[in-house]
């Protein structure tokens, strides 16, 4: 009752305003049009009759997909970072905990980019503004994890996720991609108990979202790592333990080795059962990835059918970036002229 | 946690106490000495009756106020994007405060009501009491009708806005819902008119 009665004191505007920014997420019919568009510049005319409005319009033409791109995380960086100016306790850390996975994201590109000799001054502006801080740019003199723990990230809001990755090897490809899971998991276990530590309906929704979002790793880590060098119990650190398949699913997942023995261990839970038999691997069908995207969009979307909690703000953010990712399909399917895939978005509203 | 450890501590601590002094009555023989009846006795009627205007007033007008917060901050934040909400979604505002207004009007009643008393005869004390206790009871319901009243209003109110600001044409049917949201205050309001008819505390 605390969460109905009280929560607009603090919350109301922002809920109002990002219900508000949900509304102008793309319809079916503007997908329509999108999709029967010829060229780029067609793209931006239908764009400006949506919600986006003239947000193109200070680009020359002729417009390449990089730029639709920048500029569509611009916009949305724009409206999450009033989001978060906006806020009061505890929705800040809320929007807070969102942003740790960008910076999770921008610490491995950082340290990837300077395995390959890149300059710093050509990283900096392919990070992602959410997960900016202010260490950022200091990432790049460290050699080992525990260097880069020790000057860089014990004063920033991961030093806790860092605690299993610190050892001393050096950085190098293959262990770039294990710290950027094992902070990943670290991250989400985290997230997972902060919401719960909320209670009320924000965690009903959001530990439902994360479960998922913690299987899906789990699954998508398996598959991936099939024929790379990762042993079984390293694969098996890496999955995140907040999710509904743990423990007896986490331990299937460990011995299998093909995707016919992943497809049986997810057979036991129905919901997964449904998308990996939706799914294949031959060209015509739907990757699982796919259908791990459609049955996010599915829970986020549901997100919205509740009233006075947080889960909201995270399921704008990432519907709006499935946007995105539709429109830059869309965009790069008009731009190589190749329309047979086009219609392979993953629509948000019915 | 601390605040968890000092307000179990505090009822601990009351609880001890109120064991102790019942105890220490019982075993002097001193239990005639909690008397409810004379306790009840020794409160004056008049302070029944202007307790009961208190709360009248301040819970509906509590009651009001968290329903008006409530649908106020949904309007402000849906009305950013879909400006066309925002003149007609003020009648939500306005049913929270004809809440507000059911708790003034009994508060008006209830105070006409008191008027002072010489009488020192029993049987006639007796009346000053009943009306005392009338008027106390006639507040309660009032306020506590509003209370709940205000704050059904508010927050579906809340949701009408939220919703008005996706599709227009679910306004007015949810406008239907906190008609009779509404209607529950009105039955406090009765009620209450009723408890106080008639009573008065004049000799």
């Amino acid at each position: 009752m605390k969460d109905d009665l009280f929560f607009n004191l603090d919350h109301g505007y922002a809920e109002g305003l990002c219900r508000g920014f949900k509304s102008g997420i793309l319809k079916p019919a503007d997908y329509h049009n999108l999709v029967q568009c010829e060229t780029l510049e067609d793209l931006r005319l239908h764009l400006q009759s949506t919600d986006y409005g003239n947000f193109l319009a200070n680009d020359a033409s002729p417009l390449t997909v990089n730029v639709i791109d920048d500029r569509l995380r611009e916009k949305l960086v724009q409206e999450f970072q009033h989001l978060r100016n906006i806020s009061y306790e505890p929705l800040s850390t809320f929007l807070d905990y969102i942003t740790y996975a960008y910076m999770i994201d921008n610490i491995v590109l950082l340290i990837t980019g300077t395995l390959h000799q890149r300059a710093v001054g050509d990283l900096l502006p392919r990070c992602h503004p959410l997960g900016s801080f202010e260490q950022l740019g200091a990432i790049t003199i460290a050699d080992t994890p525990a260097q880069l723990y020790n000057a860089v990230l014990v004063d920033t809001p991961l030093a806790n996720y860092f605690i299993d990755c610190i050892s001393e090897h050096d950085l190098d490809e293959l262990n770039v991609e294990i710290i950027r899971s094992t902070l990943h998991k670290a991250y989400l276990e985290d997230f997972h108990k902060f919401c719960k530590q909320l209670g009320g309906v924000t965690a009903e929704v959001m530990c439902e979202i994360l479960a998922f979002e913690a299987d899906r790793r789990a699954f998508m880590i398996t598959i991936n790592s099939f024929d790379t060098g990762l042993t079984q119990d390293e694969r098996f650190k890496l999955y995140p333990r907040c999710g509904s398949l743990n423990p007896d699913g986490l331990q299937e997942l460990r011995r299998t080795d093909n995707y016919e023995a992943v497809k049986d261990v997810a057979a036991r839970y129905p919901i997964y059962r449904a998308l990996f038999e939706g799914a294949g691997t031959s060209t015509g069908e739907k990757t699982i990835e796919d259908k791990f995207f459609e049955r996010e969009v599915e829970l986020n979307r549901n997100a919205f059918l509740r009233q006075f909690h947080f889960g909201i703000f995270y399921a704008y953010l990432k519907l709006k970036e499935q946007e995105s990712r539709n429109i830059i399909w869309i965009a790069e399917c008009i731009a190589q002229k190749h329309r047979a895939r086009i219609d392979n978005y993953i629509p948000i509203f019915h | 946690m601390n605040t968890s450890y000092l307000s179990k501590g505090a009822l601990g601590a009351g609880v001890g106490l109120f064991i102790y002094a019942g105890l220490t009555y019982m075993l002097t023989n001193n239990g005639f000495r909690f008397d409810i009846g004379w306790f009840l006795l020794s409160i004056s009627p008049y302070q029944w009756a202007l307790i009961g205007i208190a709360l009248a007033v301040s819970l509906s007008v509590l009651g009001a106020a968290l329903g008006i917060f409530a649908t106020g901050v949904s309007i402000l934040g849906g009305g950013v994007k879909a400006p066309r909400i925002r003149t007609k979604n003020l009648i939500s505002i306005i049913m929270c405060e004809a809440v507000a207004i059911y708790g003034l009007i009994m508060g008006i009643v209830i105070s006409g009501s008191i008027t002072s008393f010489m009488t020192t005869k029993p049987e006639e004390l007796a009346l000053k009491y009943r009306a005392g206790y009338k008027l106390f009871g006639a507040g309660l319901t009032v306020g506590l009708c509003n209370l709940f009243c205000g704050v059904c209003v508010g927050l579906v109110g809340s949701g009408a806005a939220l919703a008005d600001a996706q599709n227009s044409s679910l306004f007015v049917r949810i406008l239907i819902i906190e008609i009779f949201a509404s209607a529950i205050g009105l039955f406090g309001l009765i009620v209450s008119i009723l408890q106080s008819n008639g009573t008065s505390l004049s000799d």
